[in-house]
């Protein structure tokens, strides 16, 4: 079942002669339980894209579909409590709340939505257990480390199991070993916790984790190439094959 | 979980907003301290005149409030941009903006109410300083308490409630038309730029300056002292007003540009050590903060009109006091009764000076009979007064006052500048005294005059050996007592010596008149209350003025240097060291605070020297008005330089913080 349907996404930007057309024409869908890569040099519409999906930016024209619902036709009052139950999010710089312990950021979205404080207290147990961070719970987010900084934000994210966890560049501030903590957490969370992910990335490493990569370019997609049985390592040079094809900027790539 | 929320979020920006926060705290308090003396019971029943303080005291709330409501609206939008990331964030999470906006305004309020509520007990306390200066400004007998009352605490609630309602309805419009993609980014954007060509501000620039300069001519041409009684003079001053408002927002929205231009099309200066680096941070400002600089000048304009008046007043009530009675004591009679004064005075004060000396009379009386008064003057009263150069000398000298020097065939003539006006006209120079002595003029003074000198509006200054054969009109003692002359004084030499004071009118009867003998302590007690609260009302006006302007220049460049951290951490990395880097700091912090209060600087100088043609007349002479308007300048840059100091160290620590 495809839990996110694109259908010929349109975002253009400007007017007239000085039009940017960041996203022109996109269509593609994750299934439940996909770990979907979306992956392109600077300025060919990842973002955009996420925004798009994100309900954070209005498409030009085109169709998003997440679970049942069309979110363009969503209202703008309705959109807060879509995005609290369907979307989860991580971000490159965290996006914590260091006014907040790493357990009040977790539980901020419930809290504030007035759960009942038992079930909060369960879940966000059951999840920190999950993702190993159960130690710091109390801890504020200037106290922690990057690499745990990102995994409150993953299960932040998770919290309200949200049908789509969207994750925008969520290694860009993390060193490698953190990173590869991070992805194997999220690996981790896509195989037991059945969470469906899509993360926009520039790092083929990253990407490697999928199962599918998206390439875009120009606001299109180039090519979209699977795990299927191949080993990570296989899995990471095809990429970087491909990202060599796509004449991308190697530089940033590796 | 909102409450808490807010809670910490106060608490972790207090840092940020400390300025702020004491700058309300210190406005809620002083409005709260004049409140609590304005009701105050106590207070009122001292004078007459104080019944019109309280009314007063509602027109310049209202003013004052205005003022404030525009500095919390505009920390309320800064704080608003500052976090709007943040509230972006929430509402990516899925939290609604109704949500967010509650617990905005929970902050916002807490942050408030805090002020509100410390600032009762320091407001409550500054009223109890502010008591013992009314006590020692009436030389009150005891000291007077000013009891906390309802009234005050309910008035101030409803000011704060007024500016805190008018305040968050404003933010929650706010946070209710903005974007989720607006609130990530509005952090980045600057604030509404108003006119987008430079040529037009260019031309905008030289227009203002127009509207400025011919605003401030009209009104030089209208304050005249033959044309201030004119009905029209209202219309004049509100109309120069408006074109003053109109020309400082056109000149504040346009400066910015026209310096910079200046600055970037010159290589020299443009190149010259940090210039460019200034002038570049400055640019980003002015192009996009004109309007606020616009505010900030008109405030400043008033802050300083506000001082300048209150220094002439007090320049008034000085001139009234020092015209009227430069010594402690001063009595005229008969030679031989003076010494009985003296005794009456010695009971219970040390006498440091004493002086006795004689008016002549002159009947020839040149200047009195080209006077419009000499009708009024019986025969023996037609002369003009004379008094002896030594005479004068040593009362100058007691005085404190420079000494003058005369010619054998000179004199001098000492009036007030009004009389000085008026007989200027007569172009009287040569004279011949009644005992034949002709004498020539040297010089028209107005500085040693007094009332008191001869009993009349003007005195003649001779040589000492040309008064031969003029009649005494009468004797003159003055004294100067180490102690502080009061009414008491007064009341005993009244009781002591009643004989004195028994005049026969032109009917034959007696009357009893005390007006030959002045004393400085019964003057000073008389002396208008309307001068207190003036200067009171003024200065309070001024400082919160000022504190608000400063508030927000502070605020704006505190965001700033966090904000633009990294612009400093480019330049440290190019090699330029932390003292030039802090000396670039401080530049920039000059320029910022600078620029709103130049041209307010100008537009008062001329409006003070316009007004002075009307309260010269008044005043000691001509030019003390300047030390006036210096004094009320220096007043302003002394407040305004502890916000540029305080902002000047909390920049500093902003941009070392890692």
């Amino acid at each position: 079942m495809q839990v996110l349907k694109i259908e010929n996404l349109k975002k253009y930007y400007g007017v007239n002669a000085n039009i940017t057309k960041a996203v022109n024409g996109i269509s593609f869908g994750v299934s439940e339980g996909e770990f979907v890569a979306i992956m392109g040099a600077s300025g060919s519409g990842k973002t955009t894209l996420l925004n798009c999906i994100s309900t954070i930016d209005i498409p030009t024209s085109g169709f998003i579909t997440i679970g049942d619902k069309e979110i363009t036709k969503i209202k703008e009052d309705e959109l807060a409590d879509f995005r609290k139950d369907n979307l989860g999010f991580i971000f490159q710089d965290f996006n914590l709340l260091d006014t907040m312990t790493i357990e009040e950021n977790i539980a901020l979205t419930l809290i504030i939505n007035k759960e009942d404080i038992i079930n909060i207290d369960k879940k966000v147990e059951e999840i920190a257990a999950k993702l190993g961070i159960s130690d710091i719970l109390k801890k504020f987010p200037y106290e922690v480390s990057g690499g745990q900084k990102q995994r409150c934000a993953c299960a932040r994210a998770l919290i309200n199991n949200p049908k789509v966890i969207l994750a925008d560049e969520p290694t860009g501030a993390l060193d490698s070993k953190s990173s590869r903590m991070l992805l194997e957490t999220m690996n981790q969370m896509n195989k037991e916790l059945q969470a469906t992910i899509l993360m926009v990335t520039h790092d083929s490493f990253s990407a490697s984790f999928c199962e599918r990569v998206l390439f875009l370019k120009d606001g299109k997609i180039f090519n979209e190439i699977m795990k299927g049985e191949k080993t990570r390592k296989e899995f990471f040079d095809e990429i970087i094959d491909m990202l060599t094809l796509l004449g991308g900027d190697l530089g940033n790539v590796r | 979980m909102l409450g808490k929320l807010a809670i910490r979020n106060v608490k972790r920006s207090a840092k940020d907003y400390i300025i702020y926060l004491i700058t309300i705290i210190i406005c809620f308090s002083l409005i709260f301290a004049l409140n609590l003396i304005s009701t105050s019971d106590v207070v009122m029943q001292l004078s007459k005149g104080l019944d019109m303080f309280q009314y007063i005291m509602y027109f310049i709330n209202a003013i004052v409030l205005g003022v404030i409501c525009f500095l919390i609206n505009y920390t309320t939008k800064f704080i608003f941009e500052k976090r709007s990331k943040e509230f972006g964030m929430y509402s990516l999470l899925g939290i609604k903006k109704r949500k967010i906006n509650k617990m905005f305004l929970l902050e916002s309020m807490l942050l408030g109410f805090i002020a509100f509520i410390v600032s009762m007990p320091i407001g409550f306390a500054v009223s109890q300083f502010l008591s013992l200066f009314i006590v020692k400004i009436l030389e009150l007998p005891q000291a007077i308490f000013i009891a906390l009352n309802l009234k005050s605490v309910i008035l101030l609630a409803v000011y704060f409630s007024l500016i805190y309602l008018l305040v968050l309805w404003r933010a929650g419009r706010r946070i209710k038309k903005s974007s989720i993609n607006d609130l990530l980014n509005l952090e980045k954007q600057n604030e509404m730029k108003l006119t987008k060509s430079t040529k037009h501000r260019t031309v905008l620039f030289l227009i203002s300056m127009a509207v400025g300069i011919a605003a401030l001519v009209w009104w030089n041409v209208k304050f005249k002292p033959s044309t201030i009684e004119d009905a029209s003079i209202f219309t004049v001053i509100l109309g120069c007003f408006v074109l003053l408002i109109i020309s400082i927002y056109g000149i504040m929205i346009s400066v910015g540009d026209f310096i910079l231009s200046i600055v970037l099309n010159n290589k020299k200066i443009k190149y010259n050590k940090d210039n460019l680096f200034i002038a570049r941070t400055f640019s980003a400002k002015a192009k996009t903060m004109g309007f606020v600089f616009g505010t900030l000048s008109m405030i400043i304009t008033l802050a300083i009109f506000f001082l300048n008046i209150s220094g002439l007043n007090k320049g008034l009530y000085d001139y009234q006091i020092d015209s009227n009675s430069p010594f402690d004591i001063a009595v005229t009679d008969e030679r031989e009764h003076l010494k009985d004064y003296l005794e009456v005075i010695q009971e219970d004060y040390t006498i440091k000076d004493d002086f006795i000396y004689e008016v002549y009379k002159d009947k020839t009386a040149t200047f009195l009979n080209t006077a419009p008064f000499a009708d009024y003057k019986d025969e023996e009263n037609k002369f003009d007064p004379v008094v002896k150069l030594s005479d004068y000398n040593i009362l100058m000298e007691l005085r404190g006052k420079d000494t003058v020097s005369l010619k054998k065939d000179e004199y001098i003539i000492v009036s007030d500048l009004r009389f000085k006006d008026d007989m200027k006209n007569y172009n009287i120079n040569n004279i011949t005294l009644s005992n034949g002595t002709k004498l020539k003029q040297k010089d028209f003074i107005t500085t040693g005059y007094w009332a008191r000198l001869s009993n009349e509006y003007y005195t003649l200054i001779v040589p000492d050996e040309v008064v031969y054969n003029l009649e005494i009109n009468e004797s003159h003692l003055v004294v100067n007592t180490l102690e502080k002359t009061n009414v008491e004084l007064k009341e005993k030499i009244k009781t002591k010596l009643p004989q004195y004071f028994v005049v026969v009118n032109e009917e034959g009867e007696e009357t009893t008149e005390y007006y030959n003998t002045v004393v400085k302590g019964e003057l000073i007690e008389s002396t208008n209350t309307m001068t207190m609260i003036l200067s009171t009302i003024c200065i309070y006006m001024a400082f919160i003025f000022i504190a608000s302007v400063g508030t927000i220049i502070a605020i704006q460049s505190l965001s700033d240097s966090s904000k633009y951290k990294y612009r400093y951490k480019v330049l440290s990395n190019l090699g330029v060291k932390d003292d030039a880097i802090y000396k670039i700091i401080r530049k920039q912090l000059l320029i910022l605070f600078g620029i709103p209060i130049i041209y307010p600087i100008i537009i008062n100088f001329c409006l003070i020297t316009s007004i002075n043609n009307i309260y010269k007349i008044i005043l000691a002479n001509n030019t003390v008005y300047l030390s006036y308007f210096i004094g009320s300048v220096g007043q302003f840059l002394l407040i305004y330089a502890v916000y540029y100091i305080a902002t000047y160290f909390s920049f500093k620590r902003n941009i070392k913080e890692v």
